[in-house]
């Protein structure tokens, strides 16, 4: 079942202040299945912090994003809440849609939903921690594997520092991956920063601007797709 | 049975000639680069080039296209290279991005018959390209910047 809901678009602009702002299309997918229904057993070994990320053994970051990219700039505002904390470069993040599933549900609205403006405070939270859960859990590898403590590594850009001791996050992916995530995760705060609030261009301009761009009406679908604005990459 | 070249590539296509070149490239070729925004050439969103001129590929039958040239965005250049594209990431034109290909291809167009456009002759040349997002600003910049990347020639 899928519903799309749209306003005129000068209606709204007459209405839209009342409504609180912002663009008004929604998709709705019940949800069902747990995240191993969602993807398919991976190869090489790859790390599953939650819903939102994986890391790779060679190194391959993926981003999860739980809203429908229309335009609205979440492709890489999201990546950029979720780099800031794993302390990964924004641009070297692959990043994908989301399927059907409750991990993705809004976290205020109770459903997958893109739509009211309302993406990225949303989810300020909840990208902030899926990389920082990640980060803190290749981390503790890390000083397991080193023999030291955990507050004595630092990390850098994909790297786990411990004085001259340098390992990649995806040589720890396998030894991570058997550790429990902590219940709770701290965060940086405002001054550590990198790139949330920085200027940084838009993460799938290079798709748009070239022919990789795929659009729902791109995509060989059974179905009759109609959906315009969608992107699918 | 209809000839087609598109992208120097030559194809037989099993099609009516009173096909749209649109339907050809998207469905039969599957070069999903070229939109399809209205169906009625008022959106500019599925330009092409036929030998060389932009063309509205959704009213653009098979028949006037066989035998001919075509370029569509996945042959404007090797390894995305034209300048227009490099100019499209240095100004961060996109937005939604659906009408961009079709942006670019017309503007491709303009900047081989006027290497030096002045705000004017973009508006101008680029009027039948309509964007809802509004990049227009962003498309003009970007048109500034790939002519000049092109008369300075570091990027091909």
């Amino acid at each position: 079942m899928k519903e799309l809901t749209t306003v005129n678009r000068r209606s709204f602009l007459k209405t839209g202040a009342a409504l609180g702002g912002g663009l008004i299309i929604s998709f709705m997918i019940p949800a069902k299945g747990g995240l191993k229904k969602l993807f398919k057993p991976p190869t090489p070994a790859v790390f599953i912090p939650n819903a939102f990320l994986q890391i790779s053994a060679d190194n391959k970051i993926k981003l999860i994003l739980a809203h429908v990219e229309m335009g609205q700039g979440i492709w890489t505002t999201l990546t950029m809440l979720l780099a800031d904390e794993l302390d990964a470069d924004p641009k070297s993040i692959n990043i994908v849609h989301a399927p059907p599933g409750k991990e993705y549900n809004h976290t205020q609205w109770g459903m997958q939903i893109t739509g009211g403006s309302s993406t990225t405070y949303s989810e300020f939270d909840r990208y902030r921690k899926a990389g920082a859960t990640a980060r803190v859990l290749l981390v503790q590898a890390a000083a397991e594997h080193w023999g030291v403590q955990p507050s004595a590594c630092k990390t850098a850009n994909g790297f786990i520092i411990n004085g001259d001791k340098k390992i990649s996050y995806g040589e720890m992916v396998v030894a991570a991956s058997t550790l429990t995530p902590p219940g709770d995760v701290p965060l940086r705060t405002k001054e550590q920063w990198k790139y949330i609030g920085k200027g940084l261009k838009r993460l799938d301009a290079p798709d748009k601007g070239y022919t990789n761009g795929r659009f729902i009406n791109c995509s060989s679908c059974p179905l009759a797709c109609n959906g315009r604005h969608g992107k699918i990459f | 049975m209809i000839q087609i070249t598109v992208n120097k590539k030559l194809y037989t296509v099993d099609a009516p000639p009173e096909m749209p070149l649109l339907w050809m490239l998207r469905d039969v070729l599957n070069l999903t680069g070229t939109k399809y925004g209205c169906g009625m050439a008022q959106c500019g969103a599925c330009t092409v080039h036929l030998n060389g001129e932009a063309v509205r590929s959704c009213v653009t039958k098979l028949s006037r296209a066989a035998n001919q040239d075509i370029t569509t965005i996945e042959g404007l250049s090797i390894d995305n290279n034209h300048p227009l594209q490099a100019a499209w990431l240095i100004e961060d034109a996109p937005q939604c991005g659906y009408c961009q290909s079709g942006q670019i291809m017309s503007a491709a167009v303009l900047l081989k018959e006027n290497p030096n456009p002045t705000d004017q002759d973009i508006d101008d040349a680029m009027s039948g390209n309509i964007c809802r997002c509004g990049t227009y600003p962003r498309i003009r910049k970007a048109i500034h910047t790939a002519a000049r990347l092109q008369k300075e020639g570091g990027v091909k």
